[in-house]
């Protein structure tokens, strides 16, 4: 499965490309304070883009890929 | 994927009542692929390409699910999302986008056309609340209300300009848009439509748009290319390098003047300075 994150994008100015090591991280869990995407590209751009701006809402963050 | 048109009902169905559905894309695929998928499935929710989202929000299998809360808290993670979740929190947002979960009789109005995001009409019924015989919990409530209506367009006008200053004008237009159509009728908005008809008019403006669509295709391209590279091998990466300052060139020269043409210039110097630096160790290889 071809699954090359978006953030290895500017890695290939560094050879080779090295796996991406923040996978192993643990990332945020239940109960942790939500953290501000940093995004350079979108489809269907947003207005409001940063989730600290929504407090008071619900926000639905959903990771995916095509397989 | 068999999910995504049940995303799109989450979008459409719980939008109005404040959920907001972000997406994050973690594989490489190319825009073209990205694009076929965004089309046949009537995608309208906003879905991330590329940034820094990883260290956060990893993904080691997908899909993987976040839901933060009213108080800005994770409440859960997980590969599937059981609908219950969203509807029980969902349930404390009273009024969508204020951030306050009561507010006084006087002003329910007032906090429901807020929350329908009828703001010019919000603003009204606040100040006439703030202008009336009103308790002091309630002009409280109105002017909380009315400093809501203000920081959001603040931070759209400031959005807007930094984006164009950025030259991210897709963004500008967004933000712009918001403004000009969602709080037409509030105070310092009365700009925004001619704000946004310009940038949508600026021919220089266009041209960015489309040299950072160009670059945006061809770095995905060219990283699902390197996918399947053995790049650890020389001469596969020497190939790999001297085709990406071949392609970050033509870019460069189709989108003259654009900063995507200068990223691209300079990537191109990058992987030829790297080709350079390989030469010496080849030759001391021999």
């Amino acid at each position: 499965m071809k699954s090359l994150l978006p953030a290895l994008l500017l890695a290939l100015l560094c050879a080779p490309l090295a796996a991406q090591d923040t996978q192993a991280e643990p990332g945020l869990k239940v109960g942790d304070e939500a953290v501000d995407l940093e995004i350079s590209n979108w489809v269907n751009t947003p207005a409001w883009p940063k989730f600290s701006e929504l407090r008071g809402d619900v926000i639905l963050v959903k990771a995916w890929g095509i397989n | 994927m068999r999910q995504l048109p049940h995303m799109n009902e989450l979008h459409k169905e719980y939008g109005p009542k404040g959920l907001h559905v972000f997406t994050l894309f973690a594989q490489g695929h190319p825009m073209s692929q990205i694009d076929a998928l965004v089309a046949k499935n009537k995608i309208e929710y906003p879905i991330a390409l590329d940034g820094e989202w990883a260290g956060s929000y990893p993904s080691p299998s997908l899909p993987e699910v976040w839901v933060i809360g009213v108080d800005g808290k994770i409440i859960y993670k997980g590969g599937k999302l059981d609908d219950a979740v969203l509807e029980k929190e969902l349930a404390k947002v009273k009024y969508p986008g204020l951030g306050k979960a009561a507010v006084a009789n006087e002003l329910e109005a007032a906090a429901k056309a807020f929350g329908k995001g009828n703001f010019a009409e919000a603003v009204k019924l606040a100040q006439a609340v703030i202008d009336g015989d009103s308790p002091e919990a309630a002009v409280k409530d109105a002017e909380y209300l009315v400093e809501r209506v203000e920081e959001k367009i603040k931070q759209l006008t400031q959005r807007a300009e930094l984006a164009e200053v950025q030259k991210d004008f897709t963004l500008a237009q967004v933000c712009w848009n918001e403004l000009a159509t969602r709080f037409a009728g509030c105070e310092d908005t009365e700009e925004a439509a001619a704000h946004l008809k310009r940038v949508q008019d600026d021919k220089d403006a266009v041209k960015e748009m489309a040299a950072r669509r160009a670059m945006l295709v061809l770095m995905r391209d060219l990283n699902w290319e390197a996918n399947d590279m053995d790049l650890e091998d020389a001469k596969v990466m020497k190939a790999f390098r001297e085709k990406c300052i071949e392609a970050f060139e033509k870019l460069a020269k189709e989108h003259p003047s654009t900063q995507a043409a200068a990223t691209a210039t300079k990537f191109a110097e990058i992987h030829r300075a790297a080709l350079k630096d390989a030469e010496p160790k080849k030759e001391e290889g021999k």
